[in-house]
């Protein structure tokens, strides 16, 4: 509240009005029940030490890729730990294997970032044939097949607060980041990331050309070599 | 507190003022402690208290470039003082030292921190030289966030130059190039430290980096193989 004044300046011998009186006594009763503001707490007043915890205004929380369908690829400056191979006979939104499930005690500001990467396949393995050649690249023409795609979304209790993509395969190895929010109720909520793979395929090269996501062998396989999901939990 | 309310004086009310406290009602409320009842909902800001919520630092390198010449180690971010400007339009990057480095310390006005770090990466060469040239394996590279020389590894990641044209029989000269960007983070929550990133280049095999200068004139040397730029970085303290 903003300070108050009197209304009325009385002065000795005054011959008062009841309601002088009373004006000035609103204006008092108004301060006192009002809503306080910085008018009324000056810089300072309250000492480090006696706020409340940081819970208050804050929480983390992190998810990292679980990787249930882990290949081997934990080498030195590989992944740091087990992969998820995706599925490449689907077209739909694969579920990423690091869900994040939070308990909300009240209303909070869910502030959500992903940081994930994408490998279209082993990048440490090497091929002698010519499994790349015949898929996503067509060496023949010195060119990329152009037709594959990759896209990420990511859903905080179904809703999608963020999508990145679609991008071409022309990269065996490339980061995804993704950042979203939304205000959310006491109660359980989930964070999840969605991966899909899917191709729109065109009568190239001739009309001979059906090539889609390989996955002849582990190593050829698309994967989400890491990811990460932070989870920054505004409560004020 | 409840709120205070007091009886209004009333014409011909003359008598009562010999009593003037009576008026008011509720006056050992007033003393009680505040509560929501008494303070609006936005009514108090940070500015009051004497402890901050939030307190960031940041570093960014502007337009300028650098470029990474350290094979199969784990390197520092240079310094910004080795960063090179564009050729026009410059925007000169801020003072940091090699690795970009946060010091973080918690458990006192904060609790935790996130610290981040963005940047471009160009990779405008190729793997030359079996096995890599014909067994399509490009030039990748990678970034982590150290923590008192640690290395964090969970928030190692990579990007790897095009495929096409790295392919056998595509000729040495033609180019290979991509662009694209990187962003880690890392969450820190009451142990602190000092944190930095760090880059790794791996080759796959062939003996050094190969810029293209045949098919990327702008590239002027080997060592511009991989460079860098748009780097952007923050250390984020909540209370």
């Amino acid at each position: 509240m903003a300070w108050r004044y009197i209304q009325r300046d009385l002065q000795a011998g005054d011959i008062l009005d009841p309601e002088d009186w009373n004006e000035n006594v609103r204006e008092y009763l108004e301060e006192i029940n009002g809503a306080i503001d910085r008018d009324n707490i000056p810089a300072s007043a309250v000492v480090v030490g006696s706020e409340v915890d940081s819970a208050v205004f804050n929480e983390i929380s992190v998810a990292y890729l679980i990787g249930s369908t882990a290949s081997t690829n934990s080498g030195s400056y590989g992944s740091y730990g087990p992969v998820q191979l995706l599925d490449t006979n689907t077209q739909a939104f694969q579920k990423i294997d690091m869900t994040s499930n939070l308990s909300a005690s009240s209303d909070e500001l869910l502030l959500c970032e992903a940081s994930i990467q994408f490998d279209t396949a082993d990048a440490y393995n090497i091929y002698g044939g010519g499994n790349y050649e015949d898929g996503y690249v067509i060496a023949s023409k010195k060119t990329l097949r152009d037709w594959l795609y990759v896209d990420f979304r990511m859903t905080i209790d179904g809703f999608e607060v963020a999508y990145a993509g679609p991008t071409t395969v022309h990269h065996r190895r490339q980061c995804i980041y993704m950042t979203g929010a939304l205000p959310v109720e006491a109660g359980a909520h989930v964070v999840e990331v969605w991966v899909r793979l899917y191709h729109n395929e065109k009568a190239g090269d001739g009309g001979s050309d059906k090539v889609t996501w390989y996955n002849s062998t582990q190593d050829l396989s698309p994967r989400i070599a890491a990811g990460t999901i932070l989870i920054n939990r505004r409560k004020r | 507190m409840s709120k205070v309310s007091f009886t209004p004086i009333q014409p011909g009310d003359v008598a009562s003022i010999t009593a003037p406290n009576a008026t008011m009602t509720a006056t050992a409320s007033a003393t009680a402690a505040i509560n929501a009842e008494n303070v609006r909902q936005e009514g108090i800001d940070e500015r009051n208290l004497t402890f901050p919520l939030v307190v960031s630092n940041t570093a960014h390198s502007g337009n300028y470039t650098d470029v990474l010449v350290t094979i199969k180690s784990w390197t520092k971010i240079p310094a910004s003082g080795s960063w090179a400007p564009p050729t026009s339009g410059a925007v000169s990057p801020s003072s940091f030292s090699s690795g970009v480095p946060f010091t973080v310390t918690l458990g006192g006005t904060f609790s935790y921190a996130i610290i981040r770090y963005s940047l471009e990466v160009a990779i405008e060469g190729r793997a030359s030289g079996a096995p890599s040239e014909t067994h399509y394996v490009n030039d990748d590279v990678g970034f982590c966030i150290f923590r008192d020389g640690v290395q964090l590894g969970h928030t190692r990641r990579f990007v790897q130059n095009q495929l096409a044209k790295s392919a056998s029989g595509f000729g040495t000269t033609e180019q290979s190039r991509t662009v694209q960007s990187v962003t880690i983070f890392q969450y820190v929550e009451n142990v602190g430290g000092t944190f930095d990133l760090r880059y790794h280049i791996n080759t796959h095999g062939s003996s050094g980096l190969k810029a293209d200068t045949g098919g990327m004139p702008w590239v002027s040397g080997t060592n511009d193989a991989v460079n860098i730029r748009r780097l952007t970085a923050s250390v984020m303290h909540y209370k």
